[in-house]
């Protein structure tokens, strides 16, 4: 840690990473973007463990003397910062998408070794996202549903006529009584 | 024959038109439906059967018919029914028509071709299917036109049209 804060980090900042993003671009000072890097380093402890005070320290943030304490209080400081929490997202991207190299010689080396204990599942993996297995479904709908009571009628009034036709069914009943016109009163009572 | 006169199943009405039956009306509401609808399908194939076709298709219909013969249809109620006229197949088209495509179960058609309406229909026009059902009465020896009446009625578990 001290080796880090001696070899002025801004510079060395500076030169590993000559492309920022625009939210490491943002942020006032180098030494907020020397605080973000350093949570990624290699070095850097687990959260819970210092890795906070180590990024700030690393950063050169406090001084050779100051304690972790006051180190933990600075560093708190700084990732509460808006500007700061919006550079961890960009840089947690941008680190996300340097592992695939590392994932891959990861899974090389597991499926080099028949005695690993996940080596069948890293064969598996590897084979599904080359040759993945097809499945076909085949979907049958079915309407099972009656016909409308309409439909019926009509296929039963047809049958009627064509009896009708050859003479072998009644003709429809007439129905015989006397009309006269009423009154919506009339109607009512 | 009061062909159209049946009442809703299940009501009142319907049990007293039950009761009023007699003779050859008596017979065929005691026939099952689907003795009913065997014997209309044995006179369709044996339309079927006088028109020109293939080998197989002639088999097949063939087959058909004599698989019928189960039950209560015997060989000599097959033999008496003749083959259906014009009418009639107009009639079980116009039935078919109710049934969706592919339906293999062929329920609406079943249900209209069996009502007691369109049965009765079929009757008329092809007396022979009622002298088949006449037949099996005989066979059977327990004519139901000679059960007493209110002991022996059909159920109402089929909805009839």
């Amino acid at each position: 840690m001290t080796v880090r804060q001696n070899k002025t980090l801004d510079e060395a900042v500076r030169a590993e990473a000559p492309e920022w993003g625009p939210a490491m671009l943002a942020l006032p000072t180098d030494r907020q973007r020397a605080f973000v890097a350093a949570l990624y380093d290699d070095d850097a402890p687990r959260k819970g463990d210092g890795l906070l005070i180590f990024a700030a320290a690393a950063a050169g943030y406090g001084t050779p003397t100051s304690s972790k304490k006051s180190l933990s209080v600075i560093a708190n400081r700084i990732v509460h910062d808006d500007r700061v929490q919006a550079a961890i997202a960009e840089f947690s991207q941008r680190s996300v998408r340097i592992i695939p190299p590392e994932a891959v010689r990861a899974l090389k080396d597991l499926i080099r070794d028949p005695t690993h204990k996940d080596h069948a599942r890293g064969i598996a993996m590897v084979l599904d996202r080359v040759d993945p297995l097809q499945t076909m479904h085949t979907v049958k709908v079915e309407d099972n549903r009656p016909p409308t009571i309409e439909a019926t009628q009509k296929v039963l009034d047809r049958i009627d006529e064509l009896m009708q036709r050859v003479g072998l069914a009644p003709a429809p009943k007439v129905v015989d009584g006397e009309c006269r016109d009423v009154t919506p009163q009339e109607a009512r009572t | 024959m009061t062909a159209a006169d049946m009442p809703e199943p299940g009501t009142e009405a319907h049990r007293a038109w039950l009761d009023s039956l007699t003779g050859d009306d008596l017979l065929i509401i005691h026939l099952p439906p689907g003795y009913q609808w065997m014997l209309v399908l044995a006179s369709l194939e044996k339309r079927l059967l006088q028109g020109d076709m293939e080998p197989g298709l002639r088999l097949r219909l063939l087959e058909s018919l004599n698989s019928m013969i189960h039950g209560l249809i015997t060989a000599d109620m097959l033999a008496m029914i003749q083959p259906m006229c014009d009418t009639a197949y107009q009639i079980w088209k116009e039935a078919k028509t109710l049934d969706r495509e592919g339906d293999q179960a062929c329920m609406a058609s079943f249900r209209v071709i069996t009502s007691w309406r369109v049965f009765n229909h079929f009757l008329k026009l092809n007396p022979s299917i009622l002298d088949a059902i006449r037949l099996e009465d005989q066979q059977r020896g327990a004519a139901a036109s000679r059960v007493p009446r209110g002991q022996a009625k059909p159920t109402d578990t089929y909805t009839r049209i």
